[in-house]
């Protein structure tokens, strides 16, 4: 800035300053002489007066430690339970607060939780006032704006904005790439608009649109953010009109008010002059102008030169900037942006109506027939159809739909995809108890691609993650190393289902085909089977006979138990015990509702299994139960890879004396038909490393873990698996890369065998000591074995052998002890008493743990080495060994 | 702090005054120490403000340094310049590294209003404000020095006016225009 120009502009600031305020407006004037530029850049910076009293007067330091206080408090909340939401991950933050995602554990759903910082909400005007916009943008319940649940006060004093999870991108980020098409922009302008004019018309007025307040959901709907949100920074001279704006729009904010980012602000607002709603439609105008043409109407190096240039300039006409755009579209842009009031649109809603028309025409046009995103009304619509089941309209308007759609697809390219990822279906309901349904269609379209051979479908493990939906398709075909990405919706109402998909190419982002299905729920196998067959033939894959008849073999389902076998499923996926209950009730009527529904057998059996595991072992009949539906399922489908896996399971048990090769049989099987039931590679793995195929057994979790990242129990087995192997540096690294609290009693104990064996004994005796705090009942006698070998090494024969005998009466009646008779074997044979030693040695092997690799080389066994009895228990497990291997 | 951190501070000021640019490195960690002691005291719920800047962390070291003969400072003003220029170097890089760290973990999901930015309070944003001080250096340097030596060193009206050699009259205007001025200057983050 020039000298002199800055002196000037200083003196007129500080003699204005010293006016009365009703003054100043007519002084500045005055003083400066026609010279427009200067009037309003002192103008522009009087109106930051208010603000800038409490601004930078406390140090910096302070601020800074204020930052880090914010952020350890932060770091504090991840898992947290804040009322009857918990917080699942950090989502971002700004000027307003942290955000984060959390779950509704009353309702059932996703919300957004943002903390207000506390300065925002010291005063407590300005909290009610805010308190009092959110329940009237809450009344508003429009589809384009994002809707505020609720407001809490959390413990600390803190208050926290609960409000709709919106699974999208900004359009600032949207933009990023590039500019939009003119469709796409319209599109997005029109919700926009519409979400202003019902906000307008309830007497609120936004005052902050901008591309950052502006999300895209993935299914093309636009939610407009932070409603409301004004009011907290208003400052108090605002207050005392701002009760009455809120009805009344023609009650004007008072002047002084600078808010929002400076280049989406309209130049009364930037001049601190009183605003309308009519500050909402110029900021859209921005908004449509920066997508359409990729660039902002109004720039300058300096918040001050976009000021001026707001205040002065008139922007470059779109159709200058790009050749694409309508004529009308630049119209409607230059008639938002109009500097004198007067000459905007007046209202949200004559702005509305001509993106509109302008969007109707271009449609007609040029022929496109639109599918996507639906407008507000159209989905209103859909809504109202559906709520009244009026059965003969949504079948025409679905066979419209998917006609349309057809059409559309034969113009796409025919398109090489060998590996797919299915993201999480969303639920459009309207009702987010409905989520299991959603959930339970994603599953089942996996399961059906899964059975293709030719195709690499990704897990629904590692598909989840990206219900955020804050990555494009792209980023997720890079992440997920896949060709195409198959993403949609589920809407059901009463006794009608419809999806929509929609392919993409995962490279280019490219939308391949779309298409969307609707049926009776009790025909909801068939229409799986419709969409499966439908991308099976856009993308070309050859299907073997067999795997024709596995998805095409389908029959009606009930629709209540289908209902019901969804719900289960869901519940089967949390691994609680509640959850375990819930999923046996719903699983148990799915069944008694149909009997010959054989996916609702096996899943009952998969439950009672991890029941049986998990939460009652001693529970009687439970084995007996599961066998029953196992039996049932396979009879009614022998290609029920869930029934293999929970036959695999119930077979390998102590009580049967650990069938090795039968349960191996049933997890391949499983893996065979889905090769994406990681729980099977896990039970395989875990067979394998007991009869020492060792690499075998590393091999098959690390597919667990390819398929399904947060698999710990596979990283676990990795680990265990290195130390059988005598790999004890690689098995400790491992061990220590699994998440903490994660089963850590077992983990713990394999830690503690890693560094005994590799020397560090002082290292393993002070976890040992920290594990048997934290367990001392030690119910395995594991830790208590482990604890008998450190004696035995150090010489203190007494104290192992006391812990020996304890490790026997703690766990002789614990099922997999095998474990600790061979911890017991190594003590005994570190203390050189070779007689006992080889009596626990054998037991462990004939009890289910014949691990010859481990037996040869376990230095831990050396005392044994030159005894004749060893060399003829090693001589035979090798055989036995050999024999595993051959047949694997 | 403890005795010995206080005269490592001088010490380090002096070095880096001296041009020795890894003493801001030696720095750093006594600073950050103080930074945790304040964010301790805010996590307990006391209330910083006003006992901080009567033991704000420079003024502090002043004193300390007062007593000692034989640091070569030319003067006090040299000294109050170099520590907060020695502060804005060190919070910036920390509010920078932690901006990094929010942003790096995704892209924000859910965009807030920045009007907060307008209203000074504890999120004020140091990086943009630095970059902003920056700008005003350009055509009019005394204000941003004083904006430093105030907000980043932690100086009064008085003793800004007795390093600057003005009347506090001066220190009072121009740090109320310096005020509205980067005040507006903070909107330009969004205007690129």
């Amino acid at each position: 800035m020039n000298d002199k120009r800055w002196e000037k502009i200083e003196q007129l600031y500080h003699s204005t300053l010293e006016k009365d305020l009703k003054e100043r407006k007519a002084f500045l004037a005055d003083a400066t002489g026609g010279d427009e530029e200067l009037r309003r850049e002192v103008e522009s910076l009087l109106a930051y007066e208010d603000r800038a009293a409490q601004f930078i007067e406390s140090p910096a330091v302070e601020v800074a430690a204020r930052m880090m206080a914010e952020n350890a408090r932060a770091k504090v909340m991840s898992g947290q339970m804040i009322k009857q939401y918990k917080i699942i991950e950090p989502l971002g933050a700004g000027g307003m607060g942290e955000v984060y995602l959390a779950e509704d554990t009353r309702l059932n759903r996703k919300v957004a939780l943002k903390f207000l910082p506390e300065h925002l909400v010291e005063d407590k005007d300005h909290l009610r006032r805010f308190e009092q916009e959110a329940r009237a943008v809450a009344a508003l319940s429009h589809p384009n704006v994002c809707t505020i649940h609720e407001v809490i006060e959390t413990a600390e004093h803190s208050h926290c904005i609960v409000m709709e999870y919106v699974d999208g991108i900004t359009l600032r980020k949207q933009i990023s790439k590039g500019r939009m098409e003119v469709s796409e922009a319209l599109d997005i302008a029109v919700q926009v608009a519409s979400a202003l004019s019902a906000a307008h018309a309830s007497g609120i007025v936004h005052r902050d649109i901008k591309l950052d307040n502006i999300m895209v959901r993935r299914d093309g709907y636009v939610k407009v953010l932070d409603f409301g949100l004004a009011k907290l920074t208003e400052t108090r001279a605002q207050a005392a009109t701002s009760e009455t704006e809120t009805r009344k729009l023609s009650d004007k904010t008072t002047p002084g008010l600078v808010i929002g980012t400076v280049a989406y602000m309209s130049p009364e607002q930037a001049r601190g002059l009183p605003v309308d709603e009519r500050t909402d439609i110029w900021s859209l105008g921005v908004v449509i102008y920066e997508i359409v043409s990729g660039q902002k109407p109004f720039r300058g190096q300096t918040a001050t030169d976009v000021i001026v240039s707001i205040a002065s300039q008139e922007p470059q006409s779109l159709t200058s900037l790009s050749s694409d755009v309508p004529p009308r579209l630049d119209q409607i842009a230059t008639r938002a942006l109009a500097k004198d009031l007067d000459s905007r649109y007046q209202t949200a809603d004559d702005l509305l109506g001509d993106l509109k028309n302008l969007r109707r025409d271009l449609d007609i046009q040029s022929g496109v027939q639109r599918l996507k995103p639906p407008t507000p009304v159209d989905r209103t619509r859909n809504r109202i159809l559906i709520a009244v089941a009026a059965v003969a309209a949504i079948v025409i308007a679905g066979f419209l739909y998917s006609r349309l759609s057809r059409e559309r697809s034969t113009a796409g390219p025919a398109a090489e995809v060998r590996s797919l990822a299915v993201l999480p279906l969303e639920n459009l309901s309207g009702d987010a108890s409905q989520e299991y349904f959603a959930d339970g269609m994603t599953d089942a379209l996996i399961t059906d691609f899964a059975k293709i051979g030719a195709l690499r479908v990704i897990s629904r493990a590692s598909v989840m993650q990206y219900k955020g939906g804050r990555k494009t398709v792209q980023e997720i075909g890079r992440e997920l190393n896949v060709d195409a990405i198959l993403t949609g919706s589920v809407v059901r109402a009463g006794e009608k289902v419809r999806i929509t998909v929609q392919l993409f190419q995962a490279a280019d982002g490219l939308n391949l085909w779309a298409d969307s299905y609707e049926r009776d729920l009790r025909d909801t196998l068939a229409l799986q089977r419709d969409v499966t067959q439908d991308i099976v033939g856009k993308i070309r894959i050859k299907l073997t006979p067999q795997e024709q008849g596995r998805i095409g073999n389908v029959r009606p389902v009930n629709p209540d138990a289908y209902d019901d076998y969804l719900r289960g499923k869901f519940h089967l996926n949390r691994q609680d015990q509640q959850s375990n209950e819930a999923a046996i009730a719903a699983l148990e009527k799915a069944v008694s509702n149909d009997g010959n529904f054989a996916a609702a057998h096996a899943e009952l059996a998969q439950a009672y299994v991890w029941k049986l595991f998990l939460f009652a072992p001693n529970e009687p009949r439970l084995a007996e139960r599961a066998f029953t539906e196992t039996n049932k399922a396979l009879e009614l489908d022998p290609d029920s890879a869930v029934a293999y896996l929970a036959r695999g399971r119930l077979q390998w048990t102590p009580a049967n004396l650990f069938p090795h090769e039968k349960a191996i049989q049933d997890y391949k099987r499983a893996l065979e038909l889905d090769p994406n039931l990681d729980e099977a590679r896990n039970q395989l793995a875990l067979v394998y490393s007991h009869i020492g195929a060792l690499e075998e057994s590393l091999r098959e979790s690390q597919k667990a873990i390819n398929t399904n990242p947060t698999n710990n129990l596979a990283q676990f087995r990795i680990g265990e698996t290195l130390n059988f192997q005598g790999k004890y540096e690689q098995g400790l690294t491992a061990l220590e890369g699994i998440p903490a609290g994660t089963n850590p009693e077992l983990v713990g104990q394999q830690i503690v065998w890693a560094l005994f064996n590799l020397g560090r004994k002082e290292e393993a005796a002070s976890k040992l000591e920290q594990l048997l705090k934290d367990h001392p009942e030690d119910n395995r006698g594991l830790l208590t074995s482990l604890q008998a070998i450190l004696a035995a090494s150090a010489g203190q024969q007494q104290i192992a052998e006391e812990k020996i005998n304890l490790a026997i009466s703690r766990g002789k009646g614990f099922g997999h002890f095998h474990h600790t008779t061979y911890y017991i074997a190594c003590a005994y044979s570190l203390m050189n008493k070779t007689d006992k030693a080889m009596k626990w040695l054998e037991a462990t092997a004939n009890d289910g743990f014949p691990c010859y690799p481990m037996f040869e080389h376990d230095a831990n066994l050396n005392n044994l080495r030159a005894d004749s009895r060893f060399v003829a228990f090693l001589e035979k497990q090798k055989q036995q060994w050999q024999n595993y291997m051959k047949n694997l | 702090m403890s005795e010995d951190s206080r005269n490592d501070i001088s010490e380090l000021l002096v070095a880096w005054g001296g041009g020795d640019e890894a003493a801001l490195e030696r720095l750093m960690p006594l600073v950050y120490d103080e930074l945790k002691r304040l964010a301790h005291r805010y996590m307990r719920g006391e209330r910083v403000g006003h006992t901080l800047q009567t033991t704000a962390l420079v003024n502090e070291a002043y004193l300390r340094l007062a007593k000692w003969k034989d640091v070569h400072w030319q003067n006090r003003a040299q000294f109050f310049a170099v520590s907060a220029q020695m502060m804005r170097r060190i919070l910036v890089d920390f509010a920078r590294e932690r901006q990094y760290q929010k942003r790096g973990g995704g892209a924000l999901q859910v965009s807030l209003s920045e009007a907060a930015a307008f209203a000074g309070g504890p999120e004020t944003d140091l990086v943009a404000l630095d970059e902003a001080l920056t700008a005003l250096a350009k055509f009019d340097l005394r204000k941003a020095q004083m904006v430093e030596m105030r907000f980043f060193g932690g100086l009064s009206i008085a003793e800004v006016a007795d390093v600057l050699k003005v009347s506090e009259e001066t220190v009072n205007r121009d740090w109320r225009l310096a005020k509205v001025w980067l005040l507006r200057e903070l909107g330009r983050e969004a205007t690129q």
